[in-house]
C-alpha cells in the first residue's frame, strides 16, 4: 500500500464534505474490495474516508418493500428476518456472497458503488427495480449501473440506502467461481408489480444487464419452459481465465431456467 | 495375503503404537504461540525484499543499483554478482540430481530472467516501505525475448531456447543441435511387439495435466544473521534445516560448519520446502549489511517464483487379453521442468506401471525446460501425473473387456517377486491388499443415482529411507527427551514419542519429542519422501535401545551384578537369570535419580542411513455427480485404502490420506496455473487459484491396510505421499461412468466437462 | 506521515497502538503488538489464516486497516483460551488431530468460535459453509469438521456427536 491520509467522519454530511474537498479521496465502506486494491497499489488515494460511523446501517421493512442502509453488511441482510420474509431471494443472495469473513465486513452500498461485473447485488438491484438513494438524489437501478466498475455516482456522492420493492416471485441462481465465489454467471429473476425482470451478472462485458428476451418470454408465461429456447448470444459476454463467453452464454440459460423454476 | 495383519491383532502387545494421543507440540498450535518462519524477529532485524522479473524471458542487459543503495534506510543491495559462480555438474543420484550452476541462477538471475517472478536483485532496509521504494529504484535493463510456456511447444524445433547450449542428455549419439529438452529417459522390460501381439484389446490415448502448486498456507519465510567472522545462523521454515544449511553454505561459498540453522515450525510444504529460495538471499543481505535480515514471500511471490509441480503431456498404450491379463504397456511422458532442468519425470516413468505385473513395458520420459518457475517436489513427485494416464487407460480396458476395474487391477497386481521396469523386483506386498479392501467395502457396490458415477484408481510411490539422527536424554526425574533432525509437518513428534515410549515401556506423556537444530543433533535428511516415521523412527528406536542397554548396565552397577544378568521389561530393569527376583525392579525414574553415581548423564545418539523402506500403495474409489447442464462435478463420497505398514499414530496417518486425497481432488477438478499470451501468470493468488474448501467436500474415508514392513522396528511404511496418486484418475473414471465421456485433460473443470458432454466421446475412438 | 493513535480492546484488555494508515490490523497485531498467532497466508482475504473476531463478527484482519479498529473489541487466537484452560474448540482440535502443520489452525479456531457463538448447533453443512473462507491444505477438512461438531456438542453440554 502507498501511504494515505485517513478520516472517519461521524456523519454523512462530513463524509460528503471530505470527499468533495479532495478529488483523490476515496470512501471505504467494508473495504473488501478497496483494501486489496490498495495493497496491489492499483489505486493511490490521497485520503481514505471511512464511512463506518456515518450511521448508514440498518434494515427497515415498509409496505411492499425493504430498505437497506448502505453500510449494512451482507451477513446482516442474509440473517434479517424482515428480508427473509419480504424478499427471501435477496437474503439468500446475500448469504452467497464471498465467504463468512467477507459477509461480515462487506456492505451493500460498497458492493453497488463498486459495481464489480461479477458481484451479486447489482443483479438483485436491477431485477427488483431497486431505488438507490444517495446524498444527492434517488437513482433507479436502470440508470445506476453504467458499465464495469462504473455507476451514476459522482465523486462526492454517497449511497445512503437502497429500497427493494417486494416481489411476488423471485430467485437468484449463481454459478460461482470455486475460489473467489464471485459469480461466473448469476441470474436474478423477479416478478414484481412492475413486471418480470431478469438481470444477469458475471457475464456482461459492461457489467450487470437485463435479459430483455427472457423478460419478454417470461412476461407471457412465467415458466422455465418459456425461456428454454431463448438463445443468449455470446458476442457481448465476458471471456476470461475462468470461462469463455460461450460457456457463460450457456450458463445464463441454465441459471435463468433454474431461477424461474425455483421462483415459480 | 498371508502377511496381511488384522489391525486389532497387530496392536496386540503394543501399549502406544497404534494409539492417537495428542501431539506434544499441539497446544502452542491451537493457542497461536507456535513460532513459524515469519514469527521470529531477531533484535535489530532489517526487512529484506526481492526485485523480480516482470518478463517471462528476457536478457538482463544491465542492473544499476546505485540509486537504491543511496536511499536513506537502505543497508544492502545485492544481485547475482554477489554470489560465487558454481560448477556445471549434476550431483547425486539421477532421480534427484542437483546442478548448482542452475540452483544459483534460480536464486538470483544472472544472464537472463527465465520466468516472470525470477529474482533479479534484493535489498535490505529499515522498513517494508523503504525496502519497496528501494526495489523501485533498481534500474534493470531487459531485452525481452520470445518465451515458451507449454511443454509440447517447448519441444518444437523452432521453440525459443532458454539455454542456447543445452544438448539433450540420455540420447546416443548426442544431438548436435541445442533444444529445450534437458534429458531423455527410457526404461524397458520384455519385448513390446511380442506383448502387444498377445493382446486382445489395445487402447492408447493422450493425456495432459496442468501445472499445480503445493499451495502450503505458510509463505516461505526466514531470518538470517551472518557475522563479520563469517559465521551465522538462519531461522527458517523448511522441510529440512540440514538441507537449508548445506544448500545455503554452498551457494554462499561458506563452510558448512560456519552456519547453524534452526527449524521454525513449518506451515506446510508437501515437497515445496525441500529447496531454498530465500535463505541464501537473506544470508547474503545480512553478510553485506552486518544486520540480521528477515525475508518473507507474499502469496503472489509464492505462486510466481516457487516450485509448482510439472504440467505434462503424455501418451499411454496398454494391451490386455480378454480374460484380463495385462500383456504390454508403453508410455511417453513429457514434463515441464520449469526454467531449469529437473522435473520429476523419472519418477513418473518408474512409477507409471509399478503396481502391475506386466511382462513387456516401456516408459520414455522427457525433461523439458520452459519459461515457468522451476518445478519443485510435490507429494510423490511425478507419480500422480503418470498415474492419471495409466489408471485412465486401465479403466478403459476394463470396460472394453467387461471386467470390474478393481478385479482387473487385482488380477495384475504386483507382489513380492514381480519384476519392475527399473530393475529390482518388488520386495513387498501391500498393493493387492488395498484393492481387496475396496472390493470388500460395502460402498463399492452401493447403488448410484442419476448423473452419478463411481470410479477407482491406484497409485504407487517408492517411499524414502536415508540419513536420520536422533538423540535421547533421560532427565533426572525420569522424563525423556527425544530430539531428531526431522522438521515435523504433520504430527511426527507424536510418532517419535510413541515409538520411544513403546520401546522404553514408559508412559507417552513421560516422553517429550522435539526437533533439534543443526548444531544439536546429527545430520538428518529432509522431511520428504514419506521417510520420517520410517528412517527417523528407526533412529529413535536405535537410540532408545542404546539407552536401555545403558540403563541395564547402570542397574547392574547399582545391584553389583553382571550387566548380562539384567533385563529391561515394561519400563523397569529387572534382575534375570540366576539373580531373578533377587532385587526389586528399578524404574526409569529410579535409575535416572542415580545417574551421577552410575556414570553421569544418560544420553544416547543414533544415526542411520535407513534402507529397506517399503513402497506405498493406495487404491481409492469415489462417487461423483455431474451436473449435466453446467459440467460441475460434485464429489459425493471418497474412500481411500492405503497400505501403511503399521499405523504408529492412526489419526495422523488418516490425516495424511485425507489431505493427499483432497489435494488430488483439487488437482483433478480445479487447480491450474493459467498463463496469458505474454507468458505471465494470470492467477497468482488464492482468489483465482482454486484450492478446495470445506464446503466443496464430503468426509474422506481412510481405510488403513496394515501389511507391516519387516525392516522397521514397528512395521511402519511411509504414508504421506501415495494417497495423492489415484484421485485424478479415480475422478476421471467416475465422471466417465456418470456421463459416458472420457476426460483426458486436467483440470476437469466445469467448462471442459460440459464440452465433453456436448461433444463426441474421446474414448470412443480408442 | 504521522501515525494514528488507536484505542481498542484486544483479548479483553484495553490496548493502544500507533499505526500508519497503510498498516492493516494484521500488520499491527503481528508487528506492533507481537500477537503473531494470527497468520498471513495471502494478505488478500482469501485464506482466513488471519481471522479475528471484531465486535462479535468474524473478519479477516488483513482486510481491515489498523485505524479501522478504533473503538472495537477484538479477539485473536491468543484470546480464545481462558488462562491455562483451553477452549473446547481448541481441545477438540487437538483430540481429533484436526491440525497437521498448524498454520491455518489459529484462523480455524477463531472462525469456529465465531460460528458456535452465532450458531451453537450447526449442521455439518452449515459448519462446512461457515468455514469455507478458511483454507487448510493439510487435512482435507475431515478431522476439522469432526472437531467442530464435537466442540459444538460439548459446548451444548451433550455427549460426543461422533
Amino acid at each position: 500500500m502507498y501511504d494515505f491520509a485517513y478520516q472517519k467522519p461521524s456523519n454523512v454530511a462530513d463524509a460528503v464534505a471530505a470527499l468533495g474537498a479532495d478529488p483523490e479521496a476515496k470512501a471505504v465502506a467494508g473495504g473488501m474490495t478497496l483494501i486489496p486494491v490498495l495493497k496491489q497499489r492499483l489505486n493511490r488515494p490521497s485520503v481514505v474516508v471511512d464511512l463506518a460511523k456515518t450511521g448508514l446501517a440498518g434494515i427497515t421493512a415498509g409496505a411492499g418493500s425493504i430498505t437497506i442502509g448502505a453500510m449494512t453488511t451482507h451477513a446482516a441482510v442474509a440473517h434479517s428476518a424482515d428480508v427473509q420474509r419480504v424478499i427471501p431471494a435477496l437474503a439468500a443472495l446475500a448469504g452467497l456472497i464471498g465467504d463468512e469473513q467477507v459477509r461480515h465486513r462487506g456492505t451493500i452500498g460498497g458492493s453497488l458503488a463498486n459495481n464489480d461485473p461479477a458481484a451479486d447485488y447489482p443483479a438483485a438491484a436491477l431485477a427488483l427495480g431497486a431505488t438507490i438513494t444517495t446524498t444527492k438524489r434517488a437513482i433507479k437501478a436502470d440508470d445506476f449501473f453504467q458499465g464495469m466498475f462504473t455507476t451514476a455516482l459522482e465523486p462526492d456522492e454517497l449511497i445512503t440506502k437502497v429500497e427493494f420493492p417486494a416481489a411476488t416471485k423471485a430467485n437468484y441462481q449463481k454459478f460461482r467461481n470455486p475460489a473467489s465465489r464471485y459469480a461466473i454467471v448469476g441470474v436474478f429473476v423477479a416478478q414484481t408489480a412492475a413486471g418480470v425482470r431478469v438481470a444477469v451478472t458475471g457475464a456482461g462485458q459492461g457489467g450487470v444487464f437485463r435479459h430483455t428476451a427472457m423478460e419478454a418470454a417470461l412476461s407471457k408465461n412465467f415458466s422455465a419452459d418459456a425461456i428454454a429456447d431463448v438463445v443468449t448470444p455470446a458476442d457481448d459476454l465476458n471471456g476470461d481465465i475462468h470461462a469463455s463467453s460461450e460457456y457463460r452464454a450457456h450458463l445464463i440459460g441454465v441459471m435463468a431456467r433454474r431461477a424461474v423454476a425455483a421462483a415459480a | 495375503m498371508d502377511d496381511q495383519v488384522n489391525v486389532a491383532e497387530a496392536r496386540k502387545g503394543f501399549k502406544w503404537v497404534g494409539t492417537s494421543p495428542v501431539r506434544p507440540d499441539g497446544v502452542p498450535k491451537v493457542t497461536g504461540r507456535a513460532m513459524y518462519g515469519a514469527d521470529m524477529k531477531m533484535p535489530g532485524t532489517l526487512v529484506g525484499k526481492i526485485l523480480r522479473s516482470p518478463h517471462a524471458h528476457a536478457r538482463i542487459v544491465s542492473i544499476d543499483t546505485s540509486r537504491a543503495a543511496a536511499l536513506p534506510g537502505v543497508r544492502a543491495v545485492i544481485t547475482a554478482a554477489d554470489f560465487p559462480e558454481q560448477n556445471f555438474e549434476y550431483i547425486g543420484p539421477e532421480r534427484v540430481a542437483v546442478n548448482f550452476w542452475h540452483v544459483t541462477r534460480n536464486i538470483m538471475a544472472r544472464e537472463k530472467a527465465l520466468y516472470e517472478g525470477h529474482a533479479v536483485a534484493a535489498v535490505a532496509a529499515i522498513s517494508d516501505s523503504v525496502a519497496a521504494a528501494a526495489c523501485a529504484l533498481i534500474d534493470v535493463q531487459y531485452e525481452v525475448l520470445p518465451h515458451v510456456i507449454d511443454v509440447d511447444a517447448a519441444m518444437a524445433p523452432d521453440a525459443p531456447l532458454l539455454f542456447a547450449d543445452m544438448i539433450t542428455r540420455g540420447v546416443e549419439p548426442a544431438p548436435t543441435r541445442p533444444s529445450n529438452v534437458s534429458k531423455r529417459l527410457e526404461f524397458k522390460i520384455g519385448d513390446l511387439d511380442t506383448g502387444f501381439a498377445a493382446a486382445d484389446v489395445v487402447i492408447e490415448h493422450e493425456f495432459k495435466t496442468a501445472t499445480v502448486h503445493q499451495a502450503y498456507i505458510e509463505p516461505h519465510a526466514c531470518s538470517a544473521r551472518i557475522e563479520a567472522d563469517g559465521q551465522g545462523e538462519i531461522w527458517a521454515s523448511s522441510q529440512g534445516h540440514f538441507a537449508v544449511r548445506a544448500l545455503t553454505a554452498k551457494l554462499m561459498g561458506m563452510p558448512v560448519g560456519d552456519l547453524r540453522v534452526y527449524p521454525a515450525e513449518i506451515g506446510g510444504g508437501f515437497g515445496g520446502k525441500t529447496v531454498v529460495y530465500l535463505e541464501p538471499v537473506a544470508a547474503m543481505l545480512s553478510k553485506k549489511s552486518g544486520f540480521p535480515v528477515r525475508l518473507a514471500m507474499s502469496r503472489e511471490e509464492v505462486f510466481r517464483a516457487t516450485g509448482p509441480t510439472s504440467g505434462a503431456s503424455m501418451w499411454v498404450k496398454i494391451g490386455v487379453t480378454k480374460d484380463g491379463k495385462l500383456v504390454a504397456a508403453d508410455g511417453v511422458f513429457k514434463f515441464q521442468a520449469g526454467a531449469f532442468p529437473g522435473s520429476p519425470v523419472m519418477n513418473a516413468c518408474l512409477c507409471a506401471f509399478a503396481p502391475y505385473d506386466i511382462a513387456n513395458a516401456r516408459a520414455v520420459g522427457y525433461d523439458v525446460v520452459c519459461n515457468r518457475p522451476k518445478a519443485a517436489a510435490y507429494r510423490a513427485p511425478g507419480s500422480p501425473i503418470s498415474a492419471f494416464a495409466v489408471e485412465s487407460v486401465l479403466d478403459m480396458l476394463a470396460k472394453k473387456i467387461g471386467m470390474d476395474p478393481l478385479e482387473l487391477r487385482l488380477k495384475n497386481a504386483a507382489r513380492i517377486g514381480t519384476p519392475t521396469i527399473f530393475g529390482p523386483k518388488h520386495a513387498h506386498n501391500g498393493y493387492p491388499e488395498t484393492v481387496q479392501a475396496l472390493l470388500d467395502h460395502p460402498g463399492y457396490r452401493a447403488p448410484l443415482g442419476k448423473n452419478q458415477g463411481r470410479g477407482a484408481a491406484s497409485g504407487y510411490w517408492f517411499n524414502g529411507g536415508g540419513e536420520s539422527s536422533a538423540t535421547m536424554q533421560v532427565n533426572a526425574d525420569g522424563t525423556v527427551l527425544v530430539a531428531t533432525g526431522s522438521p515435523d509437518i504433520g504430527g511426527s513428534r507424536a510418532s517419535m514419542a510413541i515409538m520411544a515410549a513403546e520401546t522404553l515401556g514408559v508412559d507417552y506423556k513421560q516422553v517429550r519429542a522435539i526437533v533439534a537444530d543443526t548444531g544439536s543433533v546429527g545430520y538428518t535428511h529432509v522431511t520428504g519422501g514419506s521417510r520420517v516415521t520410517f528412517a527417523t523412527g528407526t533412529a529413535v528406536v536405535d537410540a532408545t535401545k542404546t539407552i536401555i542397554k545403558d540403563l541395564c548396565r547402570r542397574a547392574a552397577m547399582i545391584w553389583d551384578v553382571d550387566p548380562e544378568a539384567v533385563v529391561w521389561e515394561d519400563g523397569h530393569a529387572r534382575p534375570a537369570g540366576a539373580n531373578a527376583g533377587a532385587f526389586p525392579p528399578l524404574s526409569l525414574k529410579d535409575i535416572a535419580a542415580k545417574a551421577a553415581q552410575t556414570g553421569g548423564s544418560i544420553t544416547a545418539a543414533a544415526s542411520v542411513n535407513a534402507g529397506g523402506q517399503a513402497p506405498g500403495f493406495s487404491t481409492q474409489f469415489c462417487d461423483v455427480e455431474v451436473d449435466p447442464e453446467t459440467g460441475k462435478v460434485t464429489i459425493l463420497r471418497f474412500v481411500a485404502a492405503q497400505d501403511v505398514g503399521r499405523a504408529i499414530h492412526p489419526a495422523y496417518v488418516e490425516g495424511q490420506i485425507q489431505g493427499g486425497v483432497v489435494q488430488g481432488i483439487g488437482w483433478a477438478l480445479n487447480e491450474e496455473y493459467i498463463y496469458n499470451a505474454r507468458g505471465l501468470l494470470d492467477n497468482p493468488g488464492f482468489l483465482d487459484y482454486r484450492c478446495p474448501v470445506a464446503s466443496d467436500l464430503p468426509m474422506i474415508e481412510a481405510v488403513l491396510v496394515e501389511v507391516p514392513n519387516p525392516a522397521h522396528p514397528y512395521g511402519a511404511k511411509g504414508v504421506g505421499e501415495v494417497n495423492i496418486c489415484p484421485p485424478m484418475a479415480a475422478i476421471a473414471n467416475a465422471i466417465e461412468n456418470a456421463i459416458g465421456r472420457r476426460l483426458t485433460e486436467l483440470p476437469m473443470s466445469p467448462p471442459k466437462v460440459l464440452a465433453a458432454i456436448d461433444g463426441p466421446d474421446a474414448g470412443a475412438g480408442a | 506521515m504521522s501515525k494514528h493513535h488507536v484505542t481498542t480492546t484486544i483479548n479483553g484488555e484495553e490496548t493502544e497502538f500507533l499505526c500508519e494508515t497503510q498498516e492493516t490490523l494484521l500488520d499491527v497485531l503481528r508487528n506492533t503488538l507481537n500477537l503473531t498467532g494470527s497468520k498471513e497466508g495471502c494478505a488478500s482475504g482469501d485464506c482466513g489464516a488471519c481471522s479475528v473476531i471484531a465486535d462479535g463478527t468474524l473478519v479477516c484482519s488483513c482486510l481491515m486497516l489498523g485505524v479501522e479498529a478504533e473503538g472495537k473489541t477484538i479477539t485473536t487466537v491468543e484470546g480464545i483460551a481462558d488462562g491455562e484452560t483451553l477452549h473446547p474448540v481448541q481441545r477438540q482440535f487437538l483430540e481429533h488431530a484436526a491440525l497437521q502443520c498448524g498454520f491455518c489452525t489459529p484462523g480455524f479456531i477463531v472462525a469456529t468460535k465465531a460460528l458456535l457463538d452465532a450458531n451453537p448447533d450447526p449442521t455439518e453443512e452449515e459448519a462446512r459453509y461457515w468455514l469455507a473462507g478458511n483454507l487448510c491444505r493439510c487435512t482435507g477438512y475431515d478431522k476439522i469438521i469432526r472437531a467442530v461438531m464435537d466442540a459444538a456438542a460439548e459446548m451444548r453440554g451433550e455427549a460426543r456427536a461422533a
